[in-house]
């Protein structure tokens, strides 16, 4: 699970250090593309549906958060 | 009561002295009771208007909480599985969702009627012959509809408790320093600092009023010197004979007076409020020294912006229609094309509809596609722009590249603002054409300044303000806190620049007899 979401935030931005990075939204590193993309992205990959009330900067600054939104979701 | 006067500076003060000498408990009751002034300071029939939205989105908001109640209770007492908690949110979500539905609608109807009813009410007056009629505009009425819906959307969302006390939510939505140009609030985060108890600091008080200061000072000695010079350049631009970059300078001007005359509205409005113990989040980041187009509206009226993403931008891009386009435009296009189809659209729809908000124009449909496209571009070419600057080894931490991505985006903003600041589209067009006519770059080392409205003192006015504004932002661009280090200094030279402070803009804010002050550009809003 971690490795494919990590490979899929890749594919969204290759530049951002995702497995230290604790403020992705917060910090300004994601902006609202990246988040439409990543999302898109997630929600396909592991047939979820994460709707615009999961849209929050806890669910999205850390990978940690990212997995456990999918977890939660699955 | 208009901001710019001395009525608002003694209505300031005076409520400064209640609501620190008053008992802490009654200081919420205070601020509301301002509200009611203030509003009722600009007629009876606006305030209606605003009650209506009061009570309307209260309720709703109530009966939305009942929901979530009621669905927490059912969830807690029968223990469901995963799917079948699913199924019975959807049934909740489905009730609610009508309630959501009416409160939009109502509020919407009421912001476009008042907004766009006397366009069209005098376009059809001017077509049959019927008696003209005039609509009031209730004060800030776009600022307090943004968030009376963006705090019944945030209860349907479960993301925050409604308010059950129908004063405190009114204090909320009517709060007077920001009801006129925002910051848009949010409920979750101004709630608590609105009705808890606030001790008397002086630094809060202070750093407010210095704030509020270089808010006027702003205001009055540079964006009023500002718009002279734009007006004298855009105004009359074909009856002058005016062409070439003068054209582009005045488009400019014209935005940079949007700049400091909104910001500076901000500046009056955040630091009255850290005055009362309130922190309002900040509407403007020194836009004009972004390094992209995109960055340059993330930092520029940024509570209308986060509302517009919250509300507007990510239910559309998240919505199912889109998720369809998304998969298909990745089968046809490919996957790094496809994935940014869909949001690029709906930041075509989102700045669409910000440009309707503006005015029932073409020209601010077409500013809005101008914004869409350059954001979006961004997005959609990075990988080319990416293998451009490795293909030239372009250094971008260089601060001969940060300069010029700096200018890069400034050009392209101005050149959008033709779209804004022009009568309308076909104007606009024709202040395109002048531009492109001639080159007369010589314009920039002659008299033409000083024969655009103001003397030669005043024009050299208003550069050297323009001059300290731009070295203020420089350093907090660097991080440095300017209050804090005037505040570090010895009391003469704190106090020579307080003084200055306020001297200047008592002087200078004033050029001419019988001079007044024109309303901040977003109070028409």
């Amino acid at each position: 699970m971690r490795e494919k979401v990590v490979s899929i935030l890749k594919s969204v931005r290759s530049d951002v250090d995702f497995e230290n990075e604790k403020l992705l939204i917060d910090g300004g590193i994601l902006d609202s593309f990246d988040i439409i993309e990543i999302v898109s992205e997630l929600n396909e990959s592991f047939d979820i549906d994460i709707t615009v009330d999961e849209l929050e900067p806890e669910n999205f600054n850390t990978l940690d958060a990212i997995i456990a939104l999918v977890e939660s979701l699955q | 009561m208009a901001v710019i006067s001395y009525s608002f500076i003694a209505f300031t003060a005076f409520l400064l002295l209640v609501y620190y000498t008053i008992g802490k408990k009654f200081q919420w009751i205070v601020l509301l009771a301002a509200n009611i002034i203030f509003y009722l300071s600009g007629g009876l029939e606006g305030a209606l208007f605003l009650l209506l939205t009061i009570l309307l989105t209260y309720a709703i908001g109530r009966k939305l909480e009942s929901y979530n109640r009621e669905l927490n209770i059912e969830v807690s007492e029968k223990q469901l599985g995963a799917k079948a908690k699913k199924e019975l949110k959807r049934m909740y979500d489905s009730k609610k969702k009508k309630w959501l539905l009416l409160a939009i609608v109502i509020n919407l109807a009421i912001l476009c009627f008042v907004k766009y009813a006397s366009f069209i009410i005098s376009n059809i007056g001017i077509n049959n012959g019927l008696p003209s009629m005039k609509i009031i505009v209730p004060l800030g009425i776009s600022f307090y509809t943004f968030q009376a819906i963006g705090y019944v959307i945030d209860v349907y969302r479960g993301k925050v408790q409604a308010e059950g006390n129908l004063f405190k939510y009114a204090l909320f939505v009517s709060f007077f320093p920001s009801i006129t140009q925002g910051p848009i609030l949010r409920f979750e985060a101004v709630k608590d600092q609105l009705f808890s108890r606030h001790v008397f600091h002086y630094t809060a008080l202070t750093f407010g009023i210095q704030r509020m200061i270089w808010g006027f000072f702003k205001k009055l000695v540079i964006a009023e010197r500002l718009s002279v010079v734009y007006k004298s350049i855009l105004g009359n631009y074909a009856d002058e004979g005016y062409y070439g970059v003068i054209i582009f300078i005045g488009v400019f001007l014209a935005g940079l007076h949007t700049y400091v005359d909104f910001s500076g509205g901000m500046d009056i409005v955040i630091g009255l409020s850290e005055s009362l113990g309130i922190v309002l989040p900040e509407n403007f980041e020194r836009p004009y020294m972004s390094r992209t187009y995109a960055e340059f509206w993330r930092r520029w009226h940024i509570s209308l912006g986060a509302w517009f993403k919250n509300y507007v931008f990510y239910p559309i891009s998240l919505s199912k229609p889109f998720h369809k386009l998304t998969k298909r435009a990745k089968v046809r296009l490919g996957d790094t094309v496809g994935k940014v189809i869909s949001p690029s659209l709906a930041s075509f729809l989102t700045f669409f509809i910000i440009g309707i908000w503006h005015g029932a124009n073409w020209k601010y449909v077409a500013y809005g596609v101008w914004q869409a496209f350059f954001v979006a571009q961004g997005t959609l070419l990075e990988g080319a722009y990416e293998y451009m600057r490795q293909r030239f080894h372009v250094k971008e931490k260089r601060f001969s590249f940060r300069m010029f991505q700096i200018i890069r985006t400034v050009l392209l903003v101005t050149l959008g603002r033709y779209f804004s600041f022009a009568a309308d589209l076909g104007d606009a067009w024709r202040l395109f054409g002048a531009t492109i006519k001639k080159c007369n770059l010589y314009v920039l080392f002659d008299d033409t300044f000083y024969r655009l409205g103001l003397d030669e003192k005043n024009v050299r006015l208003m550069f050297f303000s323009i001059a300290l504004l731009w070295l203020v932002s420089v350093l907090q661009e660097k991080g440095v806190k300017i209050r804090a280090l005037i505040a570090r200094q010895p009391l003469f030279i704190r106090w020579t620049i307080y003084l200055a402070a306020i001297f200047s803009a008592l002087i200078f804010g004033r050029y001419g007899p019988g001079y007044d002050a024109a309303s901040f550009v977003y109070q028409a809003f």
